[in-house]
């Protein structure tokens, strides 16, 4: 999960210029505070598919699997254990 | 008749007092009588008065609504600012207007600070809870008697601006009322429709969903800023508060097309959908029309702030219509427009000039800048005895001979992402001012989508004084997301040695736009 969340910030941090994206909590709310846009929130999405080598289907696009860093990494983790089986 | 917007809620809590006039999909709602209370209770709270502006600071929910009709009880003109903008941003908005109080919700604490850092006496009142709360009636009475005349501004929204800080546009209840008529008229809205408000309050497309709504004792159902960027969020919305009139920008619907959120959807409800503020792909509008019913109606909506909505072109039933780009149509009955050359002279049918628009609905002008107001609006030589004004809409368009308007572009340096207009030379003054950059330029591209389908994308080109190390990109991009919204921030900073130059010694745009296209040496190996 750890390395997923870093990950995600240096992403978010990087390429997408989220101002705190390294001092921002685990669950801050990524949508609905506005830190994301629905553009940003797509780009997300094809980050993790590529990074990890999962695939995301739209319907899981959803503030639970996406809301927050912690979701992310959530889904990130399912979608590893999916693929292992 | 109503004088004001406010009368219109009035009108309503009287005729339709039980009727739902605001509700978020699956939370909170409030009726038409308490929507009239509850305002008025939360009005009573403010010290502002006729002629003052008031700013709504606040994510969108039914608390908010209250908010902007708080304001407007006063006689005070809101002003709507985007949550999601940085503090500096709002800020500057909140002391260039002279705001005398603010709504705002406890979660905006931060933006609050930078507000009242910059204007220590203004008044912050909270707004949560606002729907809740139940009438004072000797404030409401007094209120509902306040004086509004028609000139009087309703609210001031906030738009890019080419020198480099937002320019207010002010509209007055008349403008307001006048587009509200051409929606009632249009639309034929009655108290059983249920319009969505997508837009957030600091966009005008929000006007239309707000006080269509109002006029017609109609719902609008208010959509949040989680459910409005999760496509099939916003389609649980549609489906189950059974919206009968949408209106959008066309990239919300356009992604719950590409994802597939509207199949299998239950849209019986819904009559009409309205999309505005940005060219709606013509391959994608054709699958949008396939996947609703014949009785769907699709509207093509056409204004800038300035003049609110002035054309529309209502979508022809589907297999009967071959446009290249779908055309922004034909004057709506609150205004008419000229297409004129350069020497404002009007130009023959098929022939492209700049749109000039003048009717019921133009806005008042740019808050505290006399000379571009004047500047962005001709006398009326068509009707010169009206004395009547046009105002210039920089936007090139030509006309067929079916009288349809089809939009070419502008003729300046705004452009259009995600539905807001940009005037690219604000973000170049923000890149000028931060300490090293020599030049800089900005062009907006269109950029293949996850799932397919293009968006404008920003790309600047910056060219610094000395050397700067690989961390100096950051620098830039962290500047400018201190200053401005997040949708002007450039996606990608590509850095020149000089900017390339034309001939005549300007920026060479038609370069810089080749070279954007290119794909950046930087964004490989990213994910």
């Amino acid at each position: 999960m750890d390395d997923v969340i870093a990950d995600l910030r240096a992403f978010l941090g990087q390429q997408l210029r989220v101002a705190n994206s390294e001092s921002m909590e685990n669950d801050y709310p990524l949508v609905k505070r506005g830190v994301l846009d629905s553009i940003e929130l797509m780009q997300v999405v094809e980050f993790v598919e590529k990074k990890y080598s999962v695939s995301i289907d739209d319907t899981e696009i959803l503030p639970e699997n996406l809301g927050s860093l912690n979701a992310i990494a959530a889904l990130v983790e399912r979608k590893r254990l999916q693929r292992q089986r | 008749m109503a004088v004001s917007l406010v009368d219109l809620l009035r009108r309503s809590a009287a005729v339709v007092p039980t009727a739902r006039a605001v509700s978020q999909p699956g939370g909170a709602s409030i009726t038409y009588r308490a929507l009239e209370s509850a305002s008025a209770a939360l009005a009573a709270k403010l010290r502002s008065r006729r002629g003052d502006r008031v700013g709504v600071l606040a994510p969108k929910s039914v608390d908010t609504v209250v908010a902007l009709w708080a304001a407007m009880r006063t006689g005070a003109a809101y002003v709507p600012l985007d949550p999601a903008a940085p503090a500096a941003r709002v800020a500057h908005i909140a002391r260039d207007c002279g705001m005398t109080s603010l709504l705002a919700a406890a979660s905006m604490s931060d933006s609050v600070a930078a507000i009242r850092a910059a204007l220590p006496d203004i008044q912050v009142v909270s707004l949560d809870g606002a729907a809740q709360a139940t009438d004072d009636p000797v404030g409401g009475r007094r209120l509902a008697q306040s004086p509004v005349n028609v000139r009087d501004l309703a609210y001031i929204l906030y738009t890019s601006g080419s020198t480099g800080v937002p320019k207010g546009v002010m509209v007055s209840h008349g403008a307001a009322l006048g587009f509200v008529d051409w929606v009632m008229e249009t639309l034929d809205l009655r108290h059983t429709d249920v319009l969505s408000n997508h837009a957030p309050f600091h966009f005008d497309l929000s006007i239309l969903d707000l006080y269509g709504a109002a006029a017609a004792g109609a719902e609008v159902v208010v959509l949040d800023e989680e459910i409005v960027r999760f496509p099939l969020l916003s389609a649980d919305a549609l489906e189950q508060s059974r919206i009968t009139v949408w209106y959008s920008v066309p990239g919300a619907l356009r992604r719950m097309m590409r994802t597939g959120a509207l199949s299998g959807k239950n849209l019986s409800a819904l009559r009409a959908v309205l999309f505005a503020g940005e060219v709606y792909p013509v391959e994608e509008l054709h699958a949008l029309q396939a996947a609703l019913s014949p009785s769907v109606r699709l509207m093509n909506l056409y204004g800038p702030t300035e003049t609110n909505v002035c054309t529309f072109w209502e979508v022809p039933p589907a297999g009967t219509w071959r446009e290249e780009s779908p055309p922004i149509g034909v004057d709506c009955s609150s205004c008419e427009g000229v297409v004129v050359d350069e020497d404002l002279r009007p130009v023959p049918e098929g022939e492209k000039g700049e749109l000039l628009i003048r009717g019921a609905t133009l806005m008042t002008g740019y808050w505290g800048d006399a000379e571009r107001t004047q500047r962005s609006f001709v006398r009326d030589f068509v009707y010169p005895q009206l004395g009547d004004l046009f105002y210039r809409t920089g936007d090139l368009v030509s006309r067929d001979p079916r009288g349809w308007y089809k939009f070419h572009g502008r003729r300046d340096h705004m452009v259009k992402v995600r539905g807001y207009r940009i005037e690219l030379g604000e973000i170049e003054s923000a890149l000028h001012a931060i300490d090293g950059v020599r030049e800089a330029a900005v062009v907006a591209v269109q950029r293949e989508q996850r799932g397919g389908g293009e968006e404008t994308e920003l790309v600047a080109f910056v060219a610094l004084t000395g050397q700067r190390d690989d961390d100096g990109d950051r620098v830039i991009h962290a500047e400018l997301a201190r200053t401005l919204p997040k949708y002007m921030v450039p996606a990608e900073i590509r850095r020149v040695d000089a900017l390339p130059q034309t001939s005549s010694g300007k920026v060479d745009r038609q370069s810089l736009l080749t070279i954007a296209r290119l794909p950046s040496k930087q964004g490989e190996g990213n994910g």
